[in-house]
Protein backbone atom coordinates (compact mmCIF):
# COMPACT_ATOMS: atom_id res chain seq x y z
CA UNK A 1 0.00 0.00 0.00
CA UNK A 2 2.90 2.40 0.72
CA UNK A 3 3.41 5.32 3.07
CA UNK A 4 1.53 8.57 2.78
CA UNK A 5 3.35 11.82 3.53
CA UNK A 6 1.59 11.90 6.91
CA UNK A 7 2.81 8.37 7.65
CA UNK A 8 6.36 9.29 6.71
CA UNK A 9 6.23 12.31 9.01
CA UNK A 10 5.07 10.14 11.90
CA UNK A 11 7.78 7.51 11.32
CA UNK A 12 10.39 10.19 10.97
CA UNK A 13 9.24 12.01 14.11
CA UNK A 14 9.27 8.80 16.19
CA UNK A 15 12.69 7.89 14.85
CA UNK A 16 14.17 11.25 15.79
CA UNK A 17 12.49 11.59 19.21
CA UNK A 18 13.29 8.05 20.31
CA UNK A 19 16.86 8.38 18.99
CA UNK A 20 17.45 11.41 21.21
CA UNK A 21 16.20 9.47 24.25
CA UNK A 22 18.13 6.34 23.35
CA UNK A 23 21.42 8.17 22.88
CA UNK A 24 20.92 10.12 26.07
CA UNK A 25 19.89 7.04 28.09
CA UNK A 26 22.68 4.77 26.87
CA UNK A 27 25.24 7.55 26.89
CA UNK A 28 24.53 8.33 30.55
CA UNK A 29 25.01 4.70 31.52
CA UNK A 30 27.96 4.05 29.29
CA UNK A 31 30.14 7.07 28.59
CA UNK A 32 32.84 4.97 26.93
CA UNK A 33 30.59 3.95 24.02
CA UNK A 34 31.27 5.93 20.86
CA UNK A 35 28.37 7.95 19.48
CA UNK A 36 28.84 6.27 16.09
CA UNK A 37 28.48 2.79 17.68
CA UNK A 38 25.29 3.77 19.44
CA UNK A 39 23.80 5.59 16.42
CA UNK A 40 24.47 2.63 14.12
CA UNK A 41 23.00 0.20 16.65
CA UNK A 42 19.93 2.42 17.03
CA UNK A 43 19.37 2.60 13.28
CA UNK A 44 19.59 -1.18 12.94
CA UNK A 45 17.25 -1.53 15.89
CA UNK A 46 14.65 0.77 14.34
CA UNK A 47 14.60 -1.22 11.10
CA UNK A 48 14.38 -4.44 13.13
CA UNK A 49 11.47 -2.97 15.09
CA UNK A 50 9.54 -2.26 11.89
CA UNK A 51 10.28 -5.75 10.57
CA UNK A 52 9.14 -7.37 13.81
CA UNK A 53 5.91 -5.36 13.80
CA UNK A 54 5.24 -6.30 10.17
CA UNK A 55 5.97 -10.00 10.82
CA UNK A 56 3.87 -10.13 13.99
CA UNK A 57 6.86 -10.98 16.16
CA UNK A 58 6.42 -7.90 18.35
CA UNK A 59 2.84 -8.76 19.23
CA UNK A 60 3.70 -12.38 19.94
CA UNK A 61 6.59 -11.73 22.27
CA UNK A 62 6.27 -8.31 23.84
CA UNK A 63 3.86 -6.72 26.22
CA UNK A 64 5.61 -3.40 26.35
CA UNK A 65 5.44 -0.19 24.38
CA UNK A 66 7.08 0.10 20.98
CA UNK A 67 9.66 2.44 22.45
CA UNK A 68 10.65 0.03 25.20
CA UNK A 69 10.82 -2.82 22.69
CA UNK A 70 12.99 -0.64 20.44
CA UNK A 71 15.33 0.16 23.32
CA UNK A 72 15.62 -3.55 24.14
CA UNK A 73 16.56 -4.33 20.54
CA UNK A 74 18.94 -1.37 20.59
CA UNK A 75 20.76 -2.74 23.63
CA UNK A 76 21.13 -6.13 21.96
CA UNK A 77 22.40 -4.53 18.76
CA UNK A 78 24.91 -2.53 20.78
CA UNK A 79 26.14 -5.67 22.53
CA UNK A 80 26.46 -7.50 19.18
CA UNK A 81 28.32 -4.61 17.62
CA UNK A 82 30.76 -4.35 20.50
CA UNK A 83 31.42 -8.11 20.47
CA UNK A 84 32.09 -7.99 16.71
CA UNK A 85 34.63 -5.26 17.29
CA UNK A 86 36.24 -7.20 20.11
CA UNK A 87 35.72 -4.23 22.37
CA UNK A 88 36.59 -4.67 25.99
CA UNK A 89 33.34 -3.64 27.61
CA UNK A 90 31.30 -4.83 30.55
CA UNK A 91 28.62 -6.75 28.63
CA UNK A 92 26.78 -8.06 31.74
CA UNK A 93 26.27 -4.45 32.79
CA UNK A 94 24.77 -3.62 29.42
CA UNK A 95 22.52 -6.66 29.67
CA UNK A 96 21.40 -5.49 33.11
CA UNK A 97 20.14 -2.31 31.45
CA UNK A 98 17.54 -4.43 29.69
CA UNK A 99 15.88 -5.06 33.04
CA UNK A 100 15.89 -1.37 33.88
CA UNK A 101 13.84 -0.46 30.82
CA UNK A 102 10.51 -1.61 32.20
CA UNK A 103 9.28 0.66 34.93
CA UNK A 104 5.90 1.40 36.45
CA UNK A 105 4.64 3.10 33.27
CA UNK A 106 5.33 -0.04 31.23
CA UNK A 107 3.31 -2.15 33.66
CA UNK A 108 0.40 0.24 33.40
CA UNK A 109 0.82 0.09 29.60
CA UNK A 110 0.54 -3.69 29.72
CA UNK A 111 -2.64 -3.59 31.80
CA UNK A 112 -4.24 -0.96 29.56
CA UNK A 113 -3.28 -2.88 26.40
CA UNK A 114 -5.21 -5.88 27.78
CA UNK A 115 -8.45 -3.99 28.27
CA UNK A 116 -11.44 -5.39 26.47
CA UNK A 117 -14.72 -3.90 25.29
CA UNK A 118 -16.70 -2.00 26.42
CA UNK A 119 -14.13 -0.37 28.73
CA UNK A 120 -11.50 -0.20 26.01
CA UNK A 121 -13.90 1.47 23.58
CA UNK A 122 -15.13 4.06 26.07
CA UNK A 123 -11.79 4.97 27.62
CA UNK A 124 -9.92 5.14 24.33
CA UNK A 125 -12.68 7.27 22.79
CA UNK A 126 -12.50 9.61 25.77
CA UNK A 127 -8.77 9.94 26.46
CA UNK A 128 -7.28 9.35 22.99
CA UNK A 129 -9.92 10.41 20.48
CA UNK A 130 -11.08 13.10 22.95
CA UNK A 131 -14.75 12.66 22.10
CA UNK A 132 -17.31 14.20 24.43
CA UNK A 133 -19.56 11.97 26.51
CA UNK A 134 -22.44 12.83 24.21
CA UNK A 135 -20.46 11.82 21.12
CA UNK A 136 -19.41 8.55 22.78
CA UNK A 137 -23.03 7.82 23.75
CA UNK A 138 -24.03 8.31 20.13
CA UNK A 139 -21.17 6.27 18.64
CA UNK A 140 -21.39 3.36 21.07
CA UNK A 141 -25.18 3.44 21.25
CA UNK A 142 -25.58 4.21 24.94
CA UNK A 143 -28.78 5.83 26.20
CA UNK A 144 -27.17 9.18 27.02
CA UNK A 145 -24.03 10.94 28.30
CA UNK A 146 -24.92 10.18 31.92
CA UNK A 147 -24.79 6.44 31.25
CA UNK A 148 -21.42 6.80 29.50
CA UNK A 149 -20.10 8.88 32.41
CA UNK A 150 -21.13 6.20 34.88
CA UNK A 151 -19.72 3.38 32.76
CA UNK A 152 -16.47 5.29 32.21
CA UNK A 153 -16.09 5.79 35.95
CA UNK A 154 -16.74 2.08 36.54
CA UNK A 155 -14.12 1.17 33.94
CA UNK A 156 -11.50 3.52 35.42
CA UNK A 157 -12.11 2.06 38.89
CA UNK A 158 -11.69 -1.47 37.56
CA UNK A 159 -8.36 -0.68 35.98
CA UNK A 160 -7.20 1.31 39.02
CA UNK A 161 -8.29 -1.49 41.32
CA UNK A 162 -6.20 -3.98 39.36
CA UNK A 163 -3.21 -1.63 39.39
CA UNK A 164 -3.52 -1.30 43.17
CA UNK A 165 -3.87 -5.06 43.71
CA UNK A 166 -0.81 -5.60 41.52
CA UNK A 167 1.11 -3.06 43.59
CA UNK A 168 1.65 -0.82 40.56
CA UNK A 169 0.02 2.12 42.37
CA UNK A 170 -0.26 2.63 46.10
CA UNK A 171 -3.17 1.15 48.00
CA UNK B 1 -19.03 12.11 44.91
CA UNK B 2 -16.57 9.81 43.12
CA UNK B 3 -18.17 10.57 39.75
CA UNK B 4 -17.88 14.32 40.28
CA UNK B 5 -14.24 14.08 41.41
CA UNK B 6 -13.48 11.95 38.34
CA UNK B 7 -15.25 14.48 36.17
CA UNK B 8 -13.08 17.28 37.54
CA UNK B 9 -9.91 15.21 37.12
CA UNK B 10 -10.84 14.43 33.52
CA UNK B 11 -11.38 18.09 32.73
CA UNK B 12 -7.92 18.81 34.11
CA UNK B 13 -6.29 15.92 32.19
CA UNK B 14 -8.02 16.97 28.98
CA UNK B 15 -6.98 20.60 29.55
CA UNK B 16 -10.58 21.80 29.47
CA UNK B 17 -10.31 24.02 32.55
CA UNK B 18 -9.95 27.76 32.66
CA UNK B 19 -6.75 28.99 34.32
CA UNK B 20 -8.72 29.90 37.48
CA UNK B 21 -10.22 26.39 37.62
CA UNK B 22 -6.80 24.86 37.03
CA UNK B 23 -5.22 26.82 39.87
CA UNK B 24 -8.07 25.87 42.21
CA UNK B 25 -7.74 22.22 41.24
CA UNK B 26 -3.98 22.23 41.79
CA UNK B 27 -4.51 23.79 45.24
CA UNK B 28 -7.04 21.08 46.07
CA UNK B 29 -4.62 18.39 44.88
CA UNK B 30 -2.13 19.51 47.49
CA UNK B 31 -4.73 19.64 50.25
CA UNK B 32 -6.85 16.56 49.49
CA UNK B 33 -4.98 13.24 49.63
CA UNK B 34 -7.92 11.24 48.29
CA UNK B 35 -8.24 13.54 45.29
CA UNK B 36 -4.50 13.41 44.73
CA UNK B 37 -4.54 9.58 44.76
CA UNK B 38 -7.46 9.44 42.36
CA UNK B 39 -5.76 11.96 40.07
CA UNK B 40 -2.48 10.01 40.03
CA UNK B 41 -4.28 6.80 39.06
CA UNK B 42 -6.28 8.58 36.36
CA UNK B 43 -3.22 10.34 35.00
CA UNK B 44 -1.29 7.05 34.72
CA UNK B 45 -4.18 5.29 33.00
CA UNK B 46 -4.87 8.18 30.60
CA UNK B 47 -1.16 8.42 29.76
CA UNK B 48 -1.00 4.67 29.09
CA UNK B 49 -4.11 4.84 26.90
CA UNK B 50 -2.44 7.50 24.77
CA UNK B 51 0.77 5.44 24.51
CA UNK B 52 -1.13 2.28 23.56
CA UNK B 53 -3.28 4.11 21.02
CA UNK B 54 -0.30 5.92 19.49
CA UNK B 55 1.62 2.67 19.24
CA UNK B 56 -1.31 0.97 17.52
CA UNK B 57 -1.48 3.73 14.93
CA UNK B 58 2.26 3.52 14.40
CA UNK B 59 2.06 -0.26 14.06
CA UNK B 60 -0.62 0.09 11.39
CA UNK B 61 1.70 2.39 9.47
CA UNK B 62 4.66 0.02 9.87
CA UNK B 63 2.61 -2.93 8.60
CA UNK B 64 1.83 -0.99 5.43
CA UNK B 65 5.43 0.02 4.81
CA UNK B 66 8.08 -1.87 2.93
CA UNK B 67 11.57 -2.13 4.38
CA UNK B 68 12.86 0.12 1.59
CA UNK B 69 10.36 2.83 2.46
CA UNK B 70 11.33 2.71 6.13
CA UNK B 71 15.00 2.97 5.24
CA UNK B 72 14.41 5.84 2.88
CA UNK B 73 12.53 7.67 5.62
CA UNK B 74 15.27 7.14 8.19
CA UNK B 75 17.98 7.75 5.64
CA UNK B 76 20.11 4.69 5.24
CA UNK B 77 20.16 1.96 2.66
CA UNK B 78 20.85 -1.66 3.17
CA UNK B 79 19.01 -3.02 0.15
CA UNK B 80 20.53 -6.39 -0.53
CA UNK B 81 20.48 -7.58 3.10
CA UNK B 82 16.95 -6.26 3.62
CA UNK B 83 15.60 -7.90 0.44
CA UNK B 84 16.84 -11.27 1.60
CA UNK B 85 15.37 -10.68 5.03
CA UNK B 86 11.93 -9.72 3.64
CA UNK B 87 12.00 -12.80 1.43
CA UNK B 88 12.71 -14.95 4.50
CA UNK B 89 10.03 -13.22 6.57
CA UNK B 90 7.55 -13.57 3.70
CA UNK B 91 8.27 -17.29 3.42
CA UNK B 92 7.82 -17.84 7.16
CA UNK B 93 4.60 -15.79 7.15
CA UNK B 94 3.24 -17.86 4.24
CA UNK B 95 4.06 -21.10 6.05
CA UNK B 96 2.41 -19.82 9.23
CA UNK B 97 -0.70 -18.85 7.29
CA UNK B 98 -0.95 -22.35 5.80
CA UNK B 99 -0.53 -23.86 9.27
CA UNK B 100 -3.25 -21.61 10.72
CA UNK B 101 -5.69 -22.42 7.91
CA UNK B 102 -5.02 -26.13 8.32
CA UNK B 103 -5.52 -25.86 12.07
CA UNK B 104 -8.80 -24.03 11.66
CA UNK B 105 -9.98 -26.61 9.08
CA UNK B 106 -9.07 -29.55 11.27
CA UNK B 107 -10.54 -28.16 14.49
CA UNK B 108 -13.94 -26.80 13.62
CA UNK B 109 -16.31 -29.63 14.51
CA UNK B 110 -15.95 -30.85 18.07
CA UNK B 111 -16.40 -29.33 21.53
CA UNK B 112 -12.71 -29.92 22.22
CA UNK B 113 -11.81 -28.16 19.04
CA UNK B 114 -14.13 -25.29 20.00
CA UNK B 115 -12.23 -24.93 23.27
CA UNK B 116 -8.93 -25.05 21.42
CA UNK B 117 -10.11 -22.35 19.05
CA UNK B 118 -11.34 -20.16 21.90
CA UNK B 119 -8.11 -20.71 23.79
CA UNK B 120 -6.11 -19.59 20.75
CA UNK B 121 -8.30 -16.54 20.40
CA UNK B 122 -8.30 -15.46 24.04
CA UNK B 123 -4.98 -16.59 25.44
CA UNK B 124 -2.38 -13.84 25.60
CA UNK B 125 1.14 -14.49 26.81
CA UNK B 126 1.84 -12.58 30.01
CA UNK B 127 5.06 -10.64 29.94
CA UNK B 128 4.64 -8.02 32.64
CA UNK B 129 7.63 -7.72 34.87
CA UNK B 130 6.72 -8.61 38.45
CA UNK B 131 7.20 -5.91 40.99
CA UNK B 132 5.68 -7.40 44.09
CA UNK B 133 6.64 -9.79 46.84
CA UNK B 134 10.12 -8.35 47.10
CA UNK B 135 12.19 -7.73 50.13
CA UNK B 136 11.79 -11.03 51.95
CA UNK B 137 15.38 -12.04 51.36
CA UNK B 138 18.04 -10.96 48.91
CA UNK B 139 18.64 -14.53 47.79
CA UNK B 140 14.97 -15.25 47.08
CA UNK B 141 14.68 -12.02 45.10
CA UNK B 142 17.75 -12.88 43.04
CA UNK B 143 16.31 -16.32 42.24
CA UNK B 144 13.00 -14.76 41.25
CA UNK B 145 14.83 -12.36 38.92
CA UNK B 146 16.68 -15.28 37.41
CA UNK B 147 13.47 -17.27 36.99
CA UNK B 148 11.76 -14.31 35.33
CA UNK B 149 14.72 -13.89 33.00
CA UNK B 150 14.45 -17.56 31.97
CA UNK B 151 10.71 -17.12 31.48
CA UNK B 152 11.17 -14.07 29.25
CA UNK B 153 13.86 -15.89 27.27
CA UNK B 154 11.36 -18.68 26.55
CA UNK B 155 13.15 -21.30 28.63
CA UNK B 156 9.93 -22.32 30.34
CA UNK B 157 11.21 -25.67 31.60
CA UNK B 158 14.09 -24.10 33.52
CA UNK B 159 11.93 -21.20 34.70
CA UNK B 160 9.23 -23.56 35.99
CA UNK B 161 11.79 -25.66 37.79
CA UNK B 162 13.21 -22.60 39.50
CA UNK B 163 9.81 -21.14 40.42
CA UNK B 164 8.74 -24.49 41.86
CA UNK B 165 11.81 -24.55 44.09
CA UNK B 166 10.99 -21.14 45.55
CA UNK B 167 8.61 -20.58 48.44
CA UNK B 168 5.08 -20.61 46.95
CA UNK B 169 3.83 -17.04 47.01
CA UNK B 170 1.47 -15.34 44.55
CA UNK B 171 4.24 -14.39 42.16
CA UNK B 172 5.99 -17.76 42.01
CA UNK B 173 2.73 -19.69 41.69
CA UNK B 174 1.48 -17.39 38.94
CA UNK B 175 4.60 -17.42 36.81
CA UNK B 176 5.17 -21.14 37.35
CA UNK B 177 1.62 -21.74 36.09
CA UNK B 178 2.31 -19.59 33.02
CA UNK B 179 5.42 -21.65 32.30
CA UNK B 180 3.33 -24.83 32.32
CA UNK B 181 0.73 -23.25 30.08
CA UNK B 182 3.41 -22.25 27.60
CA UNK B 183 4.72 -25.83 27.79
CA UNK B 184 1.25 -27.17 26.94
CA UNK B 185 0.82 -28.70 30.41
CA UNK B 186 -2.40 -27.04 31.56
CA UNK B 187 -3.09 -29.53 34.36
CA UNK B 188 0.13 -28.44 36.06
CA UNK B 189 -0.86 -24.82 35.58
CA UNK B 190 -4.31 -25.47 37.07
CA UNK B 191 -2.87 -26.88 40.30
CA UNK B 192 -0.78 -23.77 40.87
CA UNK B 193 -3.44 -21.26 39.83
CA UNK B 194 -6.01 -22.89 42.08
CA UNK B 195 -3.64 -22.53 45.04
CA UNK B 196 -3.01 -18.88 44.11
CA UNK B 197 -6.70 -18.02 43.82
CA UNK B 198 -7.47 -19.75 47.11
CA UNK B 199 -5.19 -17.22 48.79
CA UNK B 200 -8.06 -14.76 48.39
CA UNK B 201 -9.04 -11.74 46.35
CA UNK B 202 -6.68 -9.35 48.11
CA UNK B 203 -3.76 -11.37 46.83
CA UNK B 204 -1.78 -9.75 44.05
CA UNK B 205 -2.37 -11.66 40.79
CA UNK B 206 -5.80 -12.82 42.04
CA UNK B 207 -7.65 -11.43 39.03
CA UNK B 208 -4.95 -12.49 36.57
CA UNK B 209 -4.77 -15.88 38.30
CA UNK B 210 -8.50 -16.53 37.96
CA UNK B 211 -8.49 -15.54 34.29
CA UNK B 212 -5.50 -17.74 33.43
CA UNK B 213 -7.03 -20.57 35.46
CA UNK B 214 -10.04 -20.35 33.14
CA UNK B 215 -7.65 -20.33 30.18
CA UNK B 216 -5.88 -23.43 31.54
CA UNK B 217 -9.23 -25.21 31.90
CA UNK B 218 -10.01 -24.37 28.27
CA UNK B 219 -6.65 -25.73 27.24
CA UNK B 220 -7.26 -28.90 29.26
CA UNK B 221 -10.74 -29.25 27.71
CA UNK B 222 -12.36 -28.92 31.14
CA UNK B 223 -15.40 -27.07 29.83
CA UNK B 224 -17.57 -27.13 32.93
CA UNK B 225 -14.72 -25.82 35.09
CA UNK B 226 -13.90 -23.12 32.57
CA UNK B 227 -17.52 -21.97 32.44
CA UNK B 228 -17.75 -21.92 36.24
CA UNK B 229 -14.62 -19.79 36.50
CA UNK B 230 -15.74 -17.42 33.78
CA UNK B 231 -19.07 -16.95 35.57
CA UNK B 232 -17.17 -16.19 38.76
CA UNK B 233 -15.03 -13.61 36.95
CA UNK B 234 -18.17 -11.97 35.57
CA UNK B 235 -19.84 -11.95 38.99
CA UNK B 236 -16.80 -10.37 40.64
CA UNK B 237 -16.93 -7.63 38.00
CA UNK B 238 -13.19 -7.10 37.91
CA UNK B 239 -10.77 -6.28 35.13
CA UNK B 240 -11.53 -9.41 33.09
CA UNK B 241 -15.30 -9.39 33.57
CA UNK B 242 -16.18 -8.07 30.13
CA UNK B 243 -13.80 -10.43 28.37
CA UNK B 244 -15.12 -13.37 30.41
CA UNK B 245 -18.69 -12.48 29.52
CA UNK B 246 -17.79 -12.34 25.84
CA UNK B 247 -16.07 -15.72 26.04
CA UNK B 248 -19.02 -17.26 27.90
CA UNK B 249 -21.40 -16.18 25.12
CA UNK B 250 -19.22 -17.99 22.61
CA UNK B 251 -19.14 -21.16 24.69
CA UNK B 252 -22.89 -21.58 24.82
Amino acid sequence: MGLTDENKRMISWCYREWKKEFLSWLGKCYEELSREDVEDAYQEAFVALCENVASGKYEKRASCSLKTYLFQIGINKTIDRLREKGRDIDVPRLEDLLFDVSGRDERVYDVVARMSSPCRDILFAFYWDRFSLEEIACQLEYKDAAVVKSQKYRCMRKVADLLRKMGIVNQ
Amino acid sequence: MGLEKQDRIDRYIREEMTSAEREAFERDLKADQALSGLYEESRLIAHAIRDVAADRELMAIMRNASADEIRSVIGKERRSRQRWLWWAIGSVAALLLVAVVMRITLYTSSSSSQMDTLYQAYYEPFRMRPGLSRGASGEADALKEKAYGLYMAGDYASAAELYDRLSPDAETLFYAALCYLEREKPEQAIVRLETLVEMGDQTPYYQMGTWYWAMACLKAHQKAEAISLLRRIVAEDGFYADKAAELLRKMR
